[in-house]
């Protein structure tokens, strides 16, 4: 997983598949509270880059990071 | 600019103001005639409607607050009413506003929820995970 977009496909990959009852949906929800998790690390990484005045951009926010 | 004055006929109306016409009965009464055509008149005239009525407010300051005090206690609950009918369908639905304070709850900052608006919706596919785990549980 490289950035926020595949993140959310995938998330939304597993909503079908939970919905259809393709998958468990205690696997699901293990899978949805990683990605809370994910995005709480990106909000302390936010948090981080506000105090310290840095304006660099977040690679896991951008549509396509560097490699 | 020629103004359709009359209420029976809409042949003659102009083309944008054709679809806001009311549909008039087959024998209105006059006091149905008049409603239509001040309804009507209401409704292309909308800027003059607007400009006459910022002129009562700025005359009648005190009057138009007073009104709007009684107005507001008088439909107290049903206001309440709405305002809780109205939270729980953002929050069903997770709209934008309901989904905007969830995420400043956190502890996003608005410019970030702006921002990166990515981070909404993926924030909105975990609570509709945990919702669908909730409601198939149980």
């Amino acid at each position: 997983m490289q950035n926020i977009t595949e993140l959310r496909t995938s998330l939304s990959d597993n909503y079908t598949k939970m919905k259809a009852g393709k998958m468990g949906l205690n696997v699901g929800k293990e899978l949805a509270n990683t990605a809370g998790k994910i995005i709480n690390s990106l909000k302390v990484e936010l948090e981080y880059n506000s105090m310290m005045d840095i304006k660099e951009e977040i690679d896991f926010l951008k549509k396509s990071p560097k490699v | 600019m020629i103004r359709n004055t009359n209420v029976d006929d809409t042949t003659n109306a102009l083309p944008f103001a054709k679809h806001v016409l009311a549909e008039v009965p087959s024998t209105p009464t006059k006091k149905e005639k008049r409603k239509i055509y001040q309804d009507n008149y209401n409704r292309i005239n909308k800027d003059k409607q607007a400009v006459f009525k910022q002129r009562y407010k700025d005359e009648n300051r005190e009057k138009v607050r007073k009104q709007a005090r009684k107005r507001y206690n008088d439909n107290k609950d049903f206001l309440a009413k709405q305002t809780a009918q109205k939270q729980k369908y953002y929050a069903d639905t997770l709209h934008d506003a309901y989904m905007k304070q969830h995420l400043r709850k956190l502890g996003y900052k608005k410019e970030e929820i702006t921002k990166y608006p990515e981070i909404k919706e993926t924030i909105k596919l975990i609570i509709k995970t945990k919702r669908l785990c909730k409601t198939s549980q149980n």
